[in-house]
C-alpha cells in the first residue's frame, strides 16, 4: 500500500500526554537533558525527562541499533548458549534530528543487503522513528548541502515546531501513533506556517561542503601533523560502522563471553595484522583513511558519501579538525 | 594585535632563522577557533596567534618529536608543569626544547566561560621557559573545593556520581590521547587481558580507575582530558582527588619543582608504610 501522508498537530503542552500514550506500548527512546546542557538519548521512565529544546544530541541515537559493545555468545568448554542480545519490547525513537535519521540508512547499507547484521536488523525492524525537524541548526551543521537536513528524513513521522505547536506529517502506516484526542487535523494554515519555519530553518545553515572533489588533492597529510588519533570524530559520528570482536573469558575455567564493541580507524591497533605488519602504521595513513572511506570509498559503492553533515566531528575534535574545511580545500588557494 | 603576540612571532621568526629549533609549536586561528599548529618556516610566523582561545596544552606534541629534532613550544602556565614532569621522567630532553613562555591570563571556552583549571590557576606564569613574554603575576590560592565536595559525599552516593558519569564513556580515548603525561608507549587499556574492551559496568571502572591511579604523580592539572571528553566526564575532579593525596601523603605536586623526585621513585616501603596506614 503506498503511504499517504497524514497532517496533524499538536499543542505544545500535550506534548507529554502523546509520549505517555507511546510509552504503553512501546519502549521510548528520547532525548534527556544531562547536566547544564549536555542532551542525551536514553530510553525514559517519564515523559517528563524529556528534553524537547536542544540543538542536537552529544550522541546521535546509533548506540541504540549498534550498541557500544553488546554480547554476542556466552561459551563454556564447547557449549555456546546466550545467543544474541535480545531487544523484546517495540522500541520508539523520540526526537531524532533529520542528520541522524539519515545517519541510520547509511549503516543500513553497510548492515543490510550484502551481508546481513542479525543484531542491527532486529533493532532497526523494531523500531518506529520520530523525528524532530530542526529549527536551530548550530554553525557546524552542514546537513543542507548533503540533502541530509535540516527537515526532511525517512522517519516515521516528522514533527516540526510551529511555535505553540508541533505539526505532525505521519504515515498511513503510522496512524495508531496520532490517534488521539490531543492530537488535531492541521488546518490549512499550519500547513504553510511549516513550509515557512521549513524555509527559515534552512535558512540558518551557513556550511556546505563540496562534493565529488578529488581527494588525492586535499591536503590531508599536513592536516593530519596536530592529531591525536583519539577515536573521538568516528565513535560520536552517526555513520562510522566498524567494530571489533573481544573475549572476556576466565581461562582456568574455559567460560566466558563474546561481544562485539565499537572499533575506530584512528586506532593504531586497527589496521595491525597477525604477524605484527601495520598497514597503516603511520597517523597519516590513519588520518587519511577516515576521509577516503567517507568521501571515496563508501560512495563508490553506495552512491553517497559516509556523512550526513551533523557536525559533530568538528564540534568534538580537541583540537579542532574540521571535516568542510579539509574537504572544501582548494590546493590553488596557496594561502594554506 | 597584542604585545605578547607581536614578541611571539619575533621570537618564532628569530629561532627558525638561526636554525636554533626545526619548528615552533603554537596555536593559530582556524574557522573562527584556535588550533594548534606546527611552524616549519620562518616566514610562516605572521600565523601565530595567542588569545583566550588557546586552551589547548601543546607539550603532548614534543612526545612525537624525534630525539635529534629542536623544537620551539609555546607554554603557558599549566603547560610548563607538563614540560617539567616530561623532562622528569625522561620523555624530554631540556637541551632539545625551547620553551617560549607565556605569563597567563586564563583562558575561555567557545562560549567565553572561563575553564575551571583557569578559576583557580596557581601557577599562571610558566615554571620553566627560556623567553617570558608578558608580564609576571600572582598565582591563586590552593582550592580543592571541588574535591572536597565529592569527599564529602557518602561512599553510595559517590558510586552513583562516577556511575553515571563513566556509562557515558565511549571509550574513544581522547582523555589518554591527549594528556602529556599519558607517555607509555603500550598502555595498560589497550591490553585486553589488563581491561575487556566491554563498555558495560564493572569493565568500565576499571578502564577508569587504572588511568586514575596511573596519573598519580604525574597529572599536572591541565583539565586537557576533561576539555576532550566528548561526554563531558568531569575526570580533572577524579585526577586532582589524586594529586590531592599524593600532595598530603608525600608532600610531591608533579611539574612544580625540577629537583623534587617523583613518588613513584622515592617511595621506600618501611618509611612510607605509616603514612599510607593512616589514611
Ligand atoms: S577527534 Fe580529532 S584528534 Fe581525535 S582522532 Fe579525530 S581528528 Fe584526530
Ligand atoms: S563525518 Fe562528522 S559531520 Fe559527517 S556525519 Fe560523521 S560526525 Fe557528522
Ligand atoms: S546537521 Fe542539519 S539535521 Fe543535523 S542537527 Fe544540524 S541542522 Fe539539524
Ligand atoms: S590527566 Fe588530564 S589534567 Fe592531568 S595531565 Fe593528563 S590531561 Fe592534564
Ligand atoms: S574522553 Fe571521555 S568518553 Fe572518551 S574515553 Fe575518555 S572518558 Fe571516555
Amino acid at each position: 500500500m503506498q503511504n499517504k501522508i497524514i497532517k496533524k498537530v499538536i499543542k505544545k503542552d500535550k506534548i507529554k500526554n502523546w509520549i505517555n500514550e507511546l510509552m504503553k506500548n512501546y519502549k521510548v527512546i528520547a532525548p534527556v537533558k544531562e547536566g547544564d546542557e549536555d542532551v542525551f538519548f536514553r530510553i525514559i521512565k517519564s515523559a517528563d525527562d524529556v528534553c524537547m529544546d536542544f540543538q542536537n544530541t552529544v550522541l546521535s541515537p546509533k548506540e541504540f541499533f549498534f550498541p557500544k559493545s553488546e554480547k554476542i555468545f556466552e561459551f563454556e568448554g564447547d557449549e555456546i548458549s546466550d545467543s544474541g542480545s535480545k531487544i523484546g519490547r517495540k522500541r520508539i525513537l523520540f526526537g531524532a534530528r533529520p542528520c541522524d535519521v539519515h545517519g541510520l540508512t547509511i549503516l543500513d547499507n553497510v548492515y543490510k543487503g550484502e551481508f546481513n547484521d542479525p543484531y542491527y536488523l532486529q533493532r532497526r525492524e523494531n523500531t518506529t522513528i520520530i523525528s524532530l525537524a530542526c529549527s536551530e541548526p548550530d554553525e557546524n551543521c552542514f546537513c543542507k548541502s548533503l540533502g541530509t537536513g535540516p527537515v526532511l528524513c525517512d522517519a516515521d513521522i516528522i514533527i516540526t515546531d510551529l511555535g505553540d505547536r508541533y505539526f505532525i506529517e505521519a504515515k498511513t502506516d503510522d496512524v495508531n501513533l496520532v490517534n488521539f484526542d490531543i492530537i488535531k487535523e492541521a488546518a490549512p494554515g499550519d500547513v504553510e506556517l511549516k513550509d515557512i519555519k521549513q524555509k527559515e530553518s534552512e535558512d540558518k545553515i551557513t556550511r556546505a561542503i563540496e562534493l565529488n572533489k578529488n581527494l588525492d588533492d586535499l591536503h590531508l597529510e599536513a592536516e593530519s601533523r596536530k592529531c591525536l588519533g583519539c577515536g573521538c570524530c568516528t565513535y560520536i559520528c552517526p555513520t562510522c560502522t566498524c567494530f571489533d570482536v573481544s573475549d572476556e573469558s576466565m581461562i582456568s575455567k574455559q567460560k566466558g563471553k563474546r561481544f562485539r564493541c565499537w572499533d575506530s580507524c584512528m586506532f593504531p591497533s586497527f589496521a595491525l595484522l597477525a604477524g605484527g605488519e601495520n598497514t597503516r602504521e603511520e597517523k597519516s595513513d590513519r588520518f587519511k583513511q577516515r576521509f577516503y572511506h567517507k568521501f571515496k570509498y563508501y560512495p563508490e559503492k553506495y552512491g553517497k558519501v559516509m556523512c550526513v553533515g551533523c557536525g559533530r566531528c568538528t564540534r568534538k575534535c580537541p583540537v579542532n579538525t574540521d571535516v568542510v574545511k579539509i574537504i572544501n580545500y582548494n590546493k590553488l588557494d596557496c594561502n594554506y | 594585535m597584542s604585545d605578547i603576540e607581536k614578541n611571539l612571532r619575533a621570537e618564532a621568526k628569530k629561532l627558525l632563522e638561526e636554525k636554533k629549533v626545526d619548528y615552533v609549536i603554537g596555536y593559530e586561528e582556524s574557522n573562527g577557533k584556535v588550533s594548534p599548529c606546527f611552524i616549519d618556516n620562518a616566514k610562516d610566523v605572521e600565523k601565530l596567534v595567542f588569545n583566550p582561545g588557546c586552551v589547548h596544552n601543546l607539550s603532548v606534541y614534543l612526545l612525537e618529536a624525534d630525539a635529534e629534532n629542536k623544537v620551539g613550544i609555546v607554554a603557558k602556565g599549566c603547560d610548563s608543569r607538563a614540560i617539567i614532569e616530561l623532562i622528569k621522567q625522561n620523555q624530554v630532553i631540556r637541551d632539545n626544547v625551547f620553551i617560549l613562555g607565556i605569563s597567563c591570563d586564563g583562558v575561555k571556552d567557545l562560549l567565553g566561560k572561563d575553564y575551571d583549571k583557569c578559576k583557580n590557576c596557581k601557577y599562571p606564569v610558566p615554571l620553566i621557559y627560556d623567553v617570558l613574554l608578558g608580564e609576571k603575576k600572582e598565582g591563586k590560592e590552593e582550592d580543592y573545593s571541588d574535591v572536597e565536595e565529592i569527599e564529602s559525599m557518602s561512599l553510595e552516593e559517590r558510586k552513583k556520581f562516577w556511575n553515571k558519569q563513566f556509562e557515558k564513556c565511549i571509550k574513544c580515548h581522547a582523555c589518554r590521547n591527549i594528556c602529556p603525561l599519558c607517555y607509555c608507549e603500550e598502555c595498560a587499556l589497550d591490553d585486553k587481558n589488563w581491561v575487556s574492551k566491554s563498555h558495560k559496568f564493572p569493565e568500565i571502572w576499571m578502564s577508569h580507575l587504572i588511568r586514575a591511579l596511573h596519573t598519580a604523580g604525574r597529572c599536572v592539572s591541565c583539565g586537557e582530558c576533561e576539555r576532550a571528553c566528548p561526554v563531558n566526564i568531569p575526570l580533572r575532579k577524579l585526577y586532582r582527588k589524586i594529586g590531592k593525596d599524593v600532595k598530603e601523603l608525600f608532600d610531591y605536586e608533579a611539574g612544580v619543582n625540577a629537583e623534587d623526585v617523583p613518588p613513584l621513585v622515592a617511595f621506600d616501603l618501611d618509611k612510607d608504610k605509616e603514612k599510607i596506614k593512616q589514611n
